[in-house]
């Protein structure tokens, strides 16, 4: 079986017809999670908005996720729109909650630099995907390093909600 | 009532009290938007198209779901219908021709449903002579209430190209499609060719297999039906909604109240599977995009009252801070704005690149499609002739021609796509590309081409005959006298002379291989009943449809490129003055108050704070609607049960490390 690229998925993804017709244009994806559904190992992307502000960005909170099988990505599972969400009901969505680049990232200067760190974040990335689907244990030491890392902040809480487990076992902010 | 449609008030209601809440506390620009997502959102109608070949039961199967007690559509054995026909509610009847003028416009007149036949059928107005581009029905069934239109199609197939083209027009606006086959035949390659073009427009699709009444054995046909959707598009078996049923049955039981033929139609089950899907898609439809648009809207009055609020209480410089910054902010949109802007030209740039990669495909095609004419001719030389053998060759080459066109048009689909987006991303701006547009890049080929053979003179008749006889004589003449030659030769060596024996043999053997070969000529030249067959001809027709099908492939994606880069540059300069007027209006607020005397604050806070509430009870309603949309998806979905685990953790064959087990604590 080829590897899953994790990135691809997301590339692949954000070109397809669901995404061009349910998710707003204007939003882009953010840090992915994996659930277990069923027997079914998934993924979930969740969106938000950028503001480009004065030499920084803006990032609202995470207005919606949808949720797809590593295996099978054309098919959803899952899509949920937070801003409509009752439990969500006390997010303001206009007004961002947190910016891009945050302190941790003080040490990357270059776009260069920022993607470098992404594709390394995305390797590990697969190289656990392909350790859970084959029932093998793995290192997440440098998985984890990275996604304190790249992890926003001011996003850290609305990742929370949409899958605390998943994302506090890997961020420690 | 049903939920929904209560709902629907609920979200009218809602967007009417958010745009009384704009224009009373002056928001001019979000007054405008919000008026418009009202028209839309009373424009919106969730609809179910049907397509498929024709003579499939497209029409009597719409007249057998409408359950009309007297049918629609007309479904005689001779009938085809050719021309989109749209259905929808109405509080009285009414059924409107929508007919193309020689002066490019339309006009509408009113009919009778008696005189549908003679507007929509082939019988009643062949190859649409009266020029119908739409016919409209309206009609006080309960089904419809709620915004359903369902749309009858022309078949798609080989029996008319304008038909074709007019169905694939349609699926762009398809919410649901209802692929339609019959039980007496499996899918042919056309029919799976046009699901895949509809599957790309619309994911919702239900398979309809009819005629089951004529059929005994039609479980074999749909089983294999349901093979030859999997492969095509990649739908889990258990995922497909194929439904074989019995037009005639329902249509009897409509007729009879018969509930036996009922049953035996298996109506109840494309209906579950009908209305499930409905209730499945139509709030995510037809509710939410209006509800977020509207939410945005109410968020940014809001946000702009807790600014000004916020102001009375700042300092003079805080003030001036955010006057500045939106004053930034409209010189950026309007640098934006300037013609020679740098999205402009990477815009433009993108677009050259574009046209440059779809001419170089189009040529391409072209040369794929002229090697396929040239290797059929060699291989059958003159049966090419014959009109059956160069019809089919016709199909070979349009199916080239539009298997090419169709990867265009995904190609500049997905690039477009990839250059707005990165575009709207650094611009910030909501704009998307009207997906219609791509269409006109597709190939609709010729169904049949007509080849003339020349006719020949009997002059030239007699002469190449006469040329056939000479050459043959000659042949017979060489053969007989090198045959000759050597019998005479071997006979001359008895005699003692063997080169006499050579030259008298060769002498008489070539007189009589002359007679022999002579013979032949005239013997095959009578046996030649009609004019010679030309395959060159054949050749020469074929290859000016290819260069013509290509010159017109580029015409058209010439043209496509400029209306995308028209529709584009102006979807950007709407939205541009969109956030100048709303950036000026929030402007204009603050500056109104910049001046407030100390003792005026307070009032004007007391205001703020009334108008928060205002909007607070708005916001609060805003959830409640949309608190209910959410759950009424949940809620309706009644029928189909998705499971939701096709793929086993591990692959068939895969390591597992045997023993090993290991628990992921994250998952």
């Amino acid at each position: 079986m080829e590897k899953i690229s994790i990135y691809k998925l997301m590339y692949d993804f954000n070109r397809s017809d669901f995404r061009r017709h349910s998710i707003p244009q204007e939003l882009v994806s953010g840090w992915p999670a994996l659930q277990q559904i069923g027997k079914t190992l998934c993924v979930t992307i969740p969106y938000y908005k950028k503001v480009r502000g004065d030499g920084k960005f803006f990032l609202m909170p995470l207005c919606c996720s949808v949720t797809v099988p590593v295996l099978n990505p054309s098919r959803i599972m899952d899509f949920t729109d937070y801003t409509i969400q009752p439990s969500w009901s006390g997010v303001n969505f206009s007004k961002p909650a947190g910016v891009f680049k945050h302190q941790a990232l003080a040490d990357v200067t270059t776009k260069q630099e920022y993607s470098t760190l992404c594709k390394e974040f995305y390797d590990c990335y697969d190289n656990m995907i392909e350790a859970i689907l084959n029932h093998r244990p793995f290192d997440d030491t440098r998985l984890t390093t990275l996604f304190s890392k790249l992890m926003e902040p001011g996003l850290f809480p609305y990742y929370q909600r949409i899958n605390k487990k998943f994302y506090t076992h890997f961020c420690k902010l | 009532m049903s939920k929904f449609l209560s709902l629907k008030n609920k979200t009218l209601t809602l967007i009417d009290q958010s745009y009384k809440v704009a224009v009373k506390l002056g928001y001019k620009t979000s007054a405008e938007k919000i008026s418009d997502i009202k028209k839309m959102f009373l424009a919106k109608q969730l609809m179910i198209v049907t397509v498929g070949e024709a003579r499939r039961g497209k029409s009597s199967l719409l007249n057998a779901l409408l359950n009309e007690k007297e049918p629609l559509f007309p479904v005689d054995i001779n009938v085809c219908t050719n021309v989109v026909t749209v259905v929808k509610y109405g509080e009285q009847e009414s059924v409107t021709a929508v007919i193309s003028t020689p002066d490019g416009n339309q006009r509408r007149e009113k009919i009778s449903r008696a005189q549908i036949e003679d507007y929509v059928s082939e019988k009643g107005n062949p190859n649409n002579y009266k020029m119908i581009s739409l016919l409209e029905i309206a009609i006080p069934n309960e089904l419809l209430r709620e915004g359903v239109v369902f749309v009858d199609t022309p078949g798609v197939g080989s029996l008319n190209a304008a038909h074709a083209e007019t169905t694939y027009s349609f699926l762009p606006n398809a919410d649901i499609v209802l692929f339609v086959s019959d039980s007496n035949a499996g899918y042919t390659v056309t029919e799976l060719d046009f699901m895949k073009r509809s599957y790309s427009f619309c994911k919702n699709m239900i398979f309809p297999v009819t005629k089951i009444d004529t059929n005994a054995g039609y479980q074999e046909i749909v089983d294999d039906d349901k093979v030859k959707i999997t492969e095509q598009l990649g739908i889990e078996p258990e995922d497909i909604q194929i439904v074989p049923v019995s037009n005639m049955a329902k249509l009897r039981y409509l007729a009879t109240g018969n509930k036996v033929m009922y049953l035996h139609s298996n109506y109840k089950a494309l209906e579950n599977a009908i209305w499930g899907m409905l209730a499945r898609t139509k709030a995510e439809i037809m509710l939410m995009p209006f509800l977020r648009d509207l939410k945005e809207e109410i968020d940014s009055i809001h946000n702009s009252v807790t600014t000004q609020l916020n102001m009375l209480t700042e300092s003079r410089e805080a003030v001036n801070e955010l006057m500045q910054a939106y004053d930034r902010e409209i010189k950026d949109v309007k640098r934006y704005q300037d013609e020679g802007a740098d999205w402009k030209n990477e815009l433009n740039y993108a677009i050259q690149q574009i046209s440059l990669d779809v001419n170089r495909r189009i040529q391409e095609i072209g040369i794929t499609a002229t090697d396929k004419l040239e290797s059929v001719v060699a291989q059958i030389d003159t049966k090419i002739c014959k009109e059956e053998n160069y019809q089919a060759l016709l199909m070979d080459i349009n199916e080239i021609l539009a298997l090419g066109s169709v990867e265009i048009r995904d190609y500049v689909e997905n690039v477009i796509a990839e250059n707005v987006g990165k575009i709207r991303d650094m611009l910030d701006l909501d704009v998307d590309v009207n997906s219609s547009v791509f269409e006109k890049l597709q190939f609709v080929g010729s169904e049949s081409i007509s080849i003339e053979f020349r006719k020949r003179k009997k002059t030239d008749v007699i002469l190449g005959k006469g040329s056939n006889i000479g050459r043959d004589m000659m042949g017979g003449s060489r053969i007989g006298a090198i045959l000759g030659g050597i019998i005479g030769g071997v006979a001359g060596i008895f005699v003692g002379n063997p080169i006499g024996g050579v030259i008298i043999g060769s002498t008489i053997g070539g007189g009589g291989g002359s007679v022999l070969g002579g013979t032949k000529g005239v013997v095959d030249a009578l046996k030649e009943k009609h004019d010679a067959i030309d395959v060159n001809t054949v050749k020469r027709e074929m290859s000016k449809y290819i260069n013509n099908s290509v010159k017109t492939m580029s015409t058209n994606s010439s043209a496509v490129m400029l209306e995308l880069k028209k529709q584009v540059l102006k979807s950007f300069d709407t939205e541009f003055k969109q956030r100048v007027a709303t950036i000026k209006e929030n402007a204009d607020k603050i500056k109104s108050n910049i001046n407030t005397a100390d003792k005026d604050i307070p009032k004007k806070k007391a205001m703020y704070q009334e108008q928060l509430k205002l909007l607070a009870q708005l916001e609060k309603a805003f959830d409640t609607v949309a608190g209910e949309v959410a759950a009424l998806s949940d809620d309706e979905i009644p029928v189909k049960t998705t499971t939701c685990d096709p793929e086993p953790m591990t692959q068939p064959g895969q390591d597992t490390d045997g023993d090993v087990s290991v628990t992921y604590d994250f998952l």
